[in-house]
């Protein structure tokens, strides 16, 4: 039900955000109820979300964030936040939800080059931020969901990796000072900034409140506002502005005089275990700029101009591209030392068996897999939303060490296949696994990638289903689990019983349950929550700390 | 073709939000990274080229009627194709461009139509034209002028002036200036005079697909009837129009070469047939009209089906996804950049991404602030360059500039039409 314009919440909430940044009207308010992954949860087929906002409206400030949380804590109002909105927990959960749209909030309020921090709104994409920070030469960890996307969002709200983990740490780790309004309007200024010391880090004096601000995974909107976030920042020795043609031509981007001191190389490796051990080497001997690694199948989907290219490209070149692989890019501040961290890379490849892929070195590839490092741009979403119309991370996809990334990345390729000959999964050869590199090579992000047609009920289902059987093998072949992006730690030391009982928690039971369980959580919790220190009622108790009224919309864990 | 005929493809739509800003590798600038005005002037969703295709699927659905504030919404839209080139770089299948114009189509049919506009369409089909002028006073500008009479006799060139061109006379002289380069140069120059009518791309842009067809027979009838070998304009709306909505409404001109007037300059000059005697130093850049630009490639009917391939929706047979890629760019930049004495920059904005001016789509008859907003916001990105000159190749991006400039005082820039700057040269 939309909030009646006769209101008195609805006139309070117009009169601070003013008439033109507010709407009810149902039709407009369903361009923010439609969302990716909304044919899991909504109507099969069709990806509109269960549940209509009260209202949508778009503050300016952390003053009208502020008075527009106060006036739905005053009249019972739950309400959520978000940026850019690309996913379906930007939708309202519940009923009763006013959505803060903080498109209006898009200012880079400050670049510090001394100490090495970016002052920015929740609506300033990555592009946006990278752009300015190479004009002075730095550069940020971007997401490689897309440079579209809000770069506070991922540091403070979300989750997200990207290439530049392997040098500038996980997107998480760059958040420095943050203003939050809570749930019930209050302004909390973390990290250094309470303590008026400016921005410069996310711990103030006393203890670190920013993982009960985010925790692992992010609260995605459902606790508080976040309205300005400081991120580290880091050297760039790359040349001001990336200049290249055919920036809409996917595919086909070619720098214009890319400088001597960046080389893209894309290896190949006999076996998993050799590629853990090469990893292991060019973080220890800290070369490198970004780093991450992308299963031919996927690749092949990003470097399609159009579904009609990728039928003809992956004929032509999935046999001839190893499977095993990862790709590493050298930014140095000379040509010299570019040459010296080429001979490093060479004696790693010596020592470990590898070698270059050429195929992937050579035009038209090379401009193409160097760009999406470097900027990420659209290039993910062109490989696997832009194909199909919808994807997920397959269960196994987390932070891993080095060795269960190996052997999580063949372990869905056989389940996979199963889906695909019977036509309901985007034919990747099974192998759509994305990963990156994080903290020069301590631990692996990896994702296992699958597309399915969002308009057809039944490969959206066999979706779940492969859900289902990665989760099943994950626990019974390598004791570890996954599910939602939940890493357990110790698991050798879990009772076997307890693991087993997960199964009766399947994504379709999820996805049945999906109004009960945005009501309360509950069944995700209650089953899940035992077997990993009861995560969900020490979540619970600080959630009842600072949101005393239940005003936020929270997202499932 | 109708909204349900995209509603296949609207399925697609991720919402991912890139239809709101230029393709990700081109930006160099967080002011200048936005690339739909509609949606960075009023920022709620629904304005973005993927909120109306969300909005028409929710239309389609039932789910809702096109209320006021939707009819708002739909209408409060240049429909200059920038949501397209960065949508269609990520996906082929949603269509934005074409159902932010259907919902035009829509509005009209379901008499919902702008009210502004309702009035614009009227004395535009009353009188052949946008202003509502006299048909006899449509040839004025030529007057004078050695040309052709292309209705009464051969031509191998007609040169189409278009509404903006023909009655407001501060544009007369990029008309007249047009065909004295092209007769100067040896050219076989005709027009039709008081027989021109309005090629009618407005009336497609602001909902009146009927209209627009029975006008557009008319004109392309006569065109075909002078027997001229190339048809030349200097307007880039009119050339859109031409190159796009013609074939979308499988109206004829085949058998005639379409070409915008900086094509023609171009190779004039190029062949040395244009002689430039002046230097002008100036540091200008150029505004590609979306019209000319992006949505001036041409335009090829697609009559095919989408199957399942390796679990993609494939298009059979294959199908150009259209980015705005094959418009007409280089020649007003070679045009320019031949001119001794100028700088010529360009903007964050440039090419297939280009910035609107604001005044397509009814935008600047309906919206009038909204139009000088958007124009405003090009200016700026102009100034942004240390520029003194913004060179458009369409009087209606000029009209719109204009207004800008004197609304918004952003200093001494100039605008000016291509054709008076390579006569500046002369």
């Amino acid at each position: 039900m939309a909030l009646e314009e006769s209101s008195q919440a609805y006139r309070q909430l117009r009169e601070i955000v003013g008439e033109e940044n507010i709407t009810t009207d149902p039709v407009v308010m369903d361009t923010y109820v439609w969302q990716w992954l909304g044919d899991l949860v909504g109507e099969k087929g069709n990806c509109f979300m269960p549940l209509r906002p009260e209202a949508v409206v778009l503050p300016g400030s952390t003053r009208e964030v502020q008075r527009v949380v106060k006036v739905c804590n005053r009249f019972g109002l739950k309400f959520k936040a978000h940026s850019t909105g690309w996913i379906s927990y930007a939708a309202p959960l519940t009923e009763g939800v006013v959505i803060l749209d903080l498109r209006r909030m898009d200012r880079i309020l400050e670049i510090n080059t001394k100490d090495m921090y970016a002052l920015i709104e929740p609506y300033v994409t990555f592009s946006q931020l990278q752009a300015e920070l190479m004009k002075v030469g730095l550069n940020c960890e971007v997401n490689a969901a897309g440079s579209n996307c809000s770069a506070l969002a991922q540091a403070a709200a979300g989750f997200g990796a990207g290439y530049g983990n392997y040098h500038m740490g996980y997107g998480a780790g760059t958040l420095l000072g943050v203003e939050w309004v809570l749930p019930d309007g209050e302004v909390l200024k973390m990290g250094s900034l309470g303590s008026g010391c400016g921005w410069i880090t996310s711990d103030g004096p006393g203890p670190s409140l920013k993982g009960i601000m985010r925790g692992h995974m992010g609260t995605l909107g459902g606790c508080g506002v976040f309205t300005k976030c400081a991120l580290r920042v880091y050297h760039w020795p790359g040349p001001t502005e990336i200049v290249c043609e055919n920036e809409a031509m996917p595919g086909y981007e070619r720098f214009v005089n890319l400088p001597d001191n960046i080389a893209m190389y894309y290896l190949y490796f006999d076996d998993y275990e050799k590629r853990s051990e090469a990893i292991c080497k060019v973080g220890e001997e800290d070369i490198g700029y970004v780093m991450g690694f992308m299963q031919r199948g996927l690749a092949i989907l990003g470097l399609a101009d159009t579904n009609a290219h990728f039928v003809d490209l992956k004929e032509d070149l999935f046999d001839a591209l190893p499977s095993i692989s990862f790709v590493v890019l050298l930014a140095t501040h000379s040509r010299e030392e570019l040459e010296h961290q080429k001979r490093v890379l060479e004696k790693i490849l010596e020592e470990t068996g590898g070698g270059y892929i050429e195929l992937l070195q050579q035009e038209p590839f090379n401009d193409v897999i160097t760009l999406h490092l470097i900027k990420v741009g659209t290039l993910s979403a062109h490989a696997v939303c832009g194909r199909s119309g919808a994807f997920l991370c397959a269960p196994g996809s987390n932070a891993v060490t080095r060795r269960i990334a190996g052997r999580l990345e063949s372990l869905s390729i056989e389940l996979k296949k199963k889906y695909i000959e019977e036509g309901k999964l985007v034919d990747d050869g099974g192998e759509g696994t994305w990963g990156v590199v994080w903290d020069h090579g301590h631990t692996i992000y990896i994702e296992n990638l699958v597309e399915w047609d969002p308009a057809d009920p039944e490969s959206s289902m066999a979706h779940v289903r492969l859900q289902e059987e990665v989760n099943k093998e994950t626990i019974e072949k390598l004791s570890y689990l996954s599910s939602m992006g939940t890493f357990v730690e110790e698991s050798a030391k879990m009772n076997p019983e307890d693991m087993v009982k997960l199964k009766d928690m399947t994504p379709s039971d999820l996805i049945e349950k999906s109004e009960e369980m945005a009501a309360a959580h509950s069944p995700y919790d209650a089953k899940l929550g035992p077997l990993l220190r009861n995560y969900h009622v020490w979540l619970r108790r600080i959630r009842e700390q600072l949101d005393p009224n239940n005003s936020s919309d929270a997202s499932p864990p | 073709m109708a909204l349900e005929d995209y509603e296949f493809g609207a399925r697609y739509c991720s919402r991912d939000s890139i239809c709101k800003f230029i393709p990700q590798y081109a930006v160099k600038d967080a002011r200048f990274a936005q690339c739909c005005p509609s949606i960075s002037r009023y920022n709620v969703h629904a304005y973005s080229g993927g909120g109306r295709v969300i909005m028409a699927t929710s239309l389609l659905q039932g789910r809702g009627e096109i209320s006021e504030e939707v009819k708002e919404i739909i209408y409060k839209c240049q429909l200059c194709g920038a949501c397209q080139t960065s949508c269609h770089i990520v996906t082929e299948l949603v269509e934005p461009l074409e159902i932010a114009r259907e919902l035009k189509f829509r509005c009209v049919e379901e008499g919902k139509e702008n009210q502004a506009l309702s009035s614009v369409r009227e004395r535009l089909v009353k009188t052949n034209n946008i202003f509502g002028k006299k048909q006899a006073d449509r040839g004025k500008w030529a007057e004078g002028l050695k040309v052709k009479d292309a209705g009464a006799e051969a031509a191998e060139v007609l040169f189409f002036a278009g509404c903006r061109l023909s009655y407001d006379d501060s544009f007369a002289p990029v008309a007249r200036k047009s065909v004295e380069l092209m007769s100067g140069a040896g050219m076989d120059v005709g027009i039709l005079g008081k027989g021109e009518t309005c090629c009618g791309g407005r009336l497609f842009d602001m909902g009146y697909r009927e209209d627009f067809r029975k006008l557009a027979s008319t004109i392309a009838k006569k065109i075909k009837a002078c027997g001229a070998k190339r048809l030349v304009t200097a307007c880039g709306c009119c050339y859109g129009t031409f190159k796009q909505f013609f074939p979308m409404m499988e109206l004829d001109l085949e058998g005639v070469e379409l070409l915008h007037i900086s094509e023609v300059l171009d190779d004039l000059m190029g062949e040395g047939k244009i002689e430039l005697k002046r230097e002008i130093p100036l540091r200008v850049t150029y505004h590609d009209p979306c019209h000319l630009g992006r949505l001036g490639e041409p335009y090829e009917r697609w009559e095919g089906q989408y199957v399942k391939k390796l679990g993609l929706w494939v298009a059979e047979p294959d199908r150009e996804v259209r980015r705005g890629l094959g418009g007409v760019f280089d020649p007003p930049r070679n045009v320019i950049a031949g001119i001794e004495g100028i700088k010529l920059v360009e903007m964050k904005r440039k090419r297939e991404y280009a910035w609107c001016c604001g005044a397509g789509g009814g935008v600047l008859e309906a919206y009038p602030e909204f139009a000088a907003w958007t124009a405003g916001e090009r200016l700026q990105e102009a100034m942004s360059e240390g520029c003194e000159a913004l060179v458009t190749a369409c009087p209606w991006c000029e009209t719109a500039f204009r207004m800008a400039v004197k609304e918004s005082g952003v200093g001494e820039l100039k605008v000016m039409d291509l054709v008076d700057l390579v006569a500046m040269a002369t």
